[in-house]
C-alpha cells in the first residue's frame, strides 16, 4: 500500500542550482500527488505549533490530540487556496475543528481558570503559550490566537470565524484586558 | 477616569487605523499617559505571546499526527466503498423495476379517451400519482418504477 505513494520530496532549485527545501505550498502540491514523505515534512514543520494552539484551545490533552489529527486529515482532504500562509490556513482549520469538538462535548462545564500565577513564581516565570491562553474563554482564545500568533487583520479574523468585525474587536480587547490583568507579574 | 480613546489604542497597535486616525492617535499618545501605558502593555503582551515557549508534544501525539496520513486514506476508502454500495443498490433497484414494471404498467394510469392520441413523448414522461406512503416497500418499488421510466425513455431515444 505504501508503495503506491511517491516517496520523493523536492523543492524548486535555487538560482545557483543547489537543491533547496520545498516551501510549504510546494509540500502541499507534493502531498496532493501522494507524497507521504512531504506530509511527514509538513508535520515536522508545523506539528508542534499546531499542538500548542490546540492545547491553548482545548482544556484537555486528549481533545487537543484529536483536534490536531482532525485538522491534518481535513487538510489532506481539502484544497489550499493560497490566500494565507499554509500555517495560518492550518490554524484556521484547527480552530474550526476545536469548536466542533467543543460543541460535541456540550453541555460545557463552567470555565475554570487553570492558571493562577502568584508572586512567588512570577519573577522568572516564562509561561508556555497553552497555559497562558487556557485562562481565557474559548471565544476569546480564538481571536487572540488569530491576531497575535497569525497576525491576521480584524477583517480576516471576522471572515475566518464568521463573526462581525465589531465582535472580533470587542473580543480581542477583552482577551487582552484579561491577560494583562492576570499576568501582570509575568515579564509584562 | 478612563480615556475614551483606549479602544482605539488596540486598533493603533494592530495597525488597523486609517492614516488620518493613526496620525491623530500619535498626537494623542504624546499627551495621554493612560493610552501610552496601555500601548506599552499591549506591545509587551504581543511580545510575550510571540516568544512564549510552546508546550512539549508527547510522542503519542506526534505519532497520531503522522498517522493522520493513513487515517485520511482509510476515511476516503470508506467513503468510496459507501458510494459504490449505493450505486450497486440503485442499479439493482433499477434492474428489479425493469423486470416488474410491465406487470403493473396498467394500474393507476389516467383514462385516455379513445380517439385522443397520446404521443410517445407524453407516454414516456408520464409520472404516476403518488400513492400512500404507509408501506415503505411500495414506496421503494415506486421509486424503482420511476427510475425504470427514465431508463426506458433513454432507450427509446
Amino acid at each position: 500500500m505504501a508503495q503506491q505513494y511517491s516517496m520523493t520530496m523536492t523543492g524548486s532549485p535555487a538560482p545557483d542550482g543547489t537543491p533547496k527545501l520545498p516551501s510549504d505550498a510546494e509540500l502541499l502540491e507534493q502531498i496532493a500527488q501522494g507524497s507521504q514523505q512531504a506530509f511527514g515534512e509538513l508535520v515536522n514543520r508545523h506539528g508542534r505549533y499546531l499542538y500548542a494552539v490546540a492545547r491553548s484551545l482545548c482544556d484537555d490533552v486528549a481533545d487537543a490530540e484529536d483536534v490536531v489529527q482532525e485538522t491534518l486529515i481535513a487538510a489532506l482532504q481539502s484544497g489550499f487556496a493560497g490566500r494565507a500562509s499554509v500555517r495560518t490556513w492550518l490554524v484556521a482549520i484547527l480552530i474550526r475543528q476545536a469548536a466542533l469538538i467543543r460543541r460535541r462535548k456540550k453541555p460545557q462545564s463552567p470555565l475554570t481558570i487553570v492558571v493562577q500565577p502568584d508572586a512567588a513564581d512570577a519573577s522568572d516565570a516564562r509561561l508556555d503559550l497553552a497555559r497562558m491562553l487556557q485562562s481565557l474563554s474559548p471565544e476569546l482564545r480564538q481571536v487572540i490566537i488569530l491576531r497575535e500568533l497569525e497576525q491576521m487583520s480584524y477583517q480576516e479574523i471576522a471572515q475566518t470565524l464568521g463573526l462581525p468585525r465589531g465582535t472580533v474587536e470587542s473580543r480581542l480587547h477583552r482577551a487582552r484586558q484579561q491577560l494583562l490583568q492576570r499576568f501582570k507579574g509575568y515579564q509584562l | 477616569m478612563s480615556c475614551e480613546k483606549t479602544s482605539q489604542v488596540h486598533a493603533y497597535h494592530d495597525g488597523e487605523l486609517p492614516d488620518d486616525q493613526r496620525q491623530a492617535m500619535q498626537a494623542h499618545l504624546e499627551v495621554c499617559d493612560q493610552c501610552r501605558r496601555l500601548l506599552e502593555d499591549l506591545r509587551r503582551l504581543s511580545s510575550l505571546m510571540a516568544t512564549a515557549p510552546l508546550p512539549a508534544v508527547p510522542q503519542a501525539a506526534l505519532n497520531r499526527m503522522h498517522g493522520s496520513w493513513w487515517a485520511a486514506r482509510r476515511r476516503q476508502d470508506r467513503a468510496l466503498r459507501r458510494l459504490a454500495g449505493w450505486m450497486t443498490f440503485a442499479a439493482a433497484a433499477a434492474a428489479i423495476a425493469l423486470v416488474f414494471w410491465p406487470l403493473g404498467s396498467g394500474s393507476g394510469r389516467p383514462d385516455v379517451s379513445e380517439g385522443e392520441p397520446v404521443t410517445v413523448w407524453e407516454e414516456l414522461t408520464y409520472i404516476p400519482p403518488i400513492t400512500t406512503r404507509e408501506d415503505p416497500a411500495s414506496e421503494l418499488v415506486q421509486v424503482a418504477q420511476w427510475m425504470a421510466n427514465d431508463l426506458s425513455a433513454e432507450q427509446m431515444r
